[in-house]
């Protein structure tokens, strides 16, 4: 496989990856604090691991010279870029613009009524049209998916938005029979007419 | 009341399950499903440009001391080989950027298997921070993403229990044996020649190794039984054997080197440490 070439960055750099200040010296960096680095420091059991500490170890060591923090950059954005690619290959859509693309997927728009208006939109599912290869289409027949879901839109509209909201999903997927029962009650939750 | 002695080991450990390790359709599972997580090629020939052989060496070789000095459980260590062997076979890297994958490895790896990971910062300092833990947890993304998220491989750990509970060996050896064998894996993963092999035959062929090592063996029969525990081919099993006490040989001659060449007082701490670990001294050749 081979890596995209390094002019063809056209991806906005902010949306794939976190604020990075790029190393004024490359070859010294200064000693990570915690303070500059809180999703570490908020991790928890850090402190309480067992072992010594690394800093007087023989083991602490630079194996390979320097490291080209601007090359690693690119390299990172690089290897992002292509794996949204490849992504939006395989599910057929836009992971960025958030928009349904052509292919064998069918992205349908699913509306829960208690959300609020900005997660509605990420709520989407994947209908597999029937002469697709993929292999989700194995696993997910069509007949089935059908015949749980039209039943239960009658009889369970009113529990639907509760089940929609995050408590409910959390409350009910303690094994994996709930979690499928969860699933359920959401993906009939579209708007009524 | 009672007196609690608190110098425990502080993780608290799950008792060995017998319906996973005295059942064979786990051991045929296993079998069936390990080559699913083998690296695609031989890399150096097809894929690396910039990395050398003696450099994924030079690597494994720190990362196991890492492994060893932060305690880290047996697995993580060649787990973590087995993500950076499978990265490597998809992804052409720079030789300045193999310690940082290194360490994302060790990360996954560790977070997969221990109760206590290790954390970005600490992985950070033993690259004498060479890298920041916000490289660190970038490409942990780029590596999860080559993985295809595919982190539960089979490990030689895997076959272990299965192994030692097929072949009768007296009872006081066992917890010899298998740290042995242990030992073996270890000094596998750092050898890039066993990294396409079959972790199966790795286990099959380090608790024989060890077995024969501590002079316990009565002959042929015994690989004939270990072969046929994990339907390895004999002959290959044979060649496999001799490999890891060829790989023995070799690395504690490299001990011996180094012994040699730094100041007496120095080298028990550093062997302890070293590329070699310790009990394979142990061994009877």
């Amino acid at each position: 496989m081979c890596q995209s070439p390094l002019g063809c960055l056209t991806a906005d750099p902010a949306q794939l990856v976190p604020p990075w200040l790029p190393c004024v010296c490359s070859c010294h960096p200064s000693p990570v604090t915690r303070s500059a680095f809180p999703a570490a420091a908020a991790m928890p059991l850090s402190q309480s691991r067992a072992g010594q500490s690394p800093c007087s170890s023989k083991a602490c060591r630079n194996l390979f010279g320097p490291v080209d923090h601007e090359q690693l950059q690119q390299d990172f954005e690089d290897q992002m870029k292509q794996q949204l690619e490849e992504a939006q290959q395989r599910w057929n859509f836009n992971f960025e613009t958030e928009t349904p693309l052509e292919g064998p997927f069918k992205w349908e728009r699913v509306l829960v009524a208690e959300q609020a208006p900005h997660e509605v939109h990420s709520l989407v599912r994947a209908v597999i049209s029937s002469d697709s290869r993929s292999s989700l289409a194995h696993r997910v027949p069509p007949k089935e998916r059908v015949g749980r879901i039209c039943p239960e839109e009658a009889q369970q509209s009113s529990k639907v938005c509760r089940a929609g909201s995050l408590q409910g999903l959390k409350r009910g997927q303690t094994t994996i029979k709930d979690f499928y029962s969860a699933k359920r009650r959401i993906v009939p939750a579209r708007p009524r007419p | 009341m009672e007196l609690l002695c608190c110098e425990v080991d502080p993780m608290r450990r799950a008792l060995p399950d017998p319906n996973l390790l005295y059942d064979d359709r786990v051991l045929h599972n296993l079998l069936t499903i390990e080559e699913r997580y083998l690296p695609q090629c031989s890399y150096f020939k097809c894929v690396q440009k910039d990395i050398q052989p003696f450099m994924r060496r030079m690597v494994a070789t720190w990362m196991l001391e890492v492994c060893e000095e932060q305690k880290c459980e047996e697995e993580v260590f060649p787990l973590a080989m087995n993500y950076l062997d499978r990265f490597l076979a998809v992804v052409p890297t720079r030789k300045c950027h193999l310690q940082l994958l290194g360490a994302v490895c060790m990360f996954l790896a560790s977070k997969l298997k221990e109760t206590i990971p290790l954390t970005a910062e600490k992985l950070c300092i033993y690259t004498d921070n060479s890298i920041k833990p916000q490289e660190l947890l970038e490409w942990e993304l780029v590596v999860l993403g080559k993985l295809k998220w595919n982190l539960a491989t089979v490990t030689p750990h895997d076959f272990i229990e299965h192994i030692l509970r097929k072949v009768p060996l007296p009872k006081d050896k066992l917890l010899l044996i298998r740290k042995h064998a242990q030992t073996f894996i270890a000094l596998c993963a750092t050898d890039f020649n066993f990294a396409m092999y079959p972790p199966s035959m790795i286990a099959t062929g380090s608790v024989g190794a060890a077995i024969c090592g501590l002079q316990l063996d009565d002959g042929d029969s015994l690989t004939d039984l270990l072969a046929k525990i994990t339907n390895t081919d004999v002959d290959c099993l044979k060649a496999c054997q001799e490999q890891i006490e060829a790989v023995l040989v070799n690395s504690l001659q490299q001990v011996q080197q180094q012994q040699q060449q730094s100041s007496p007082s120095k080298t028990v701490d550093e062997l302890d440490q070293a590329s070699t670990p310790t009990d394979v001294r142990d061994i009877n050749l």
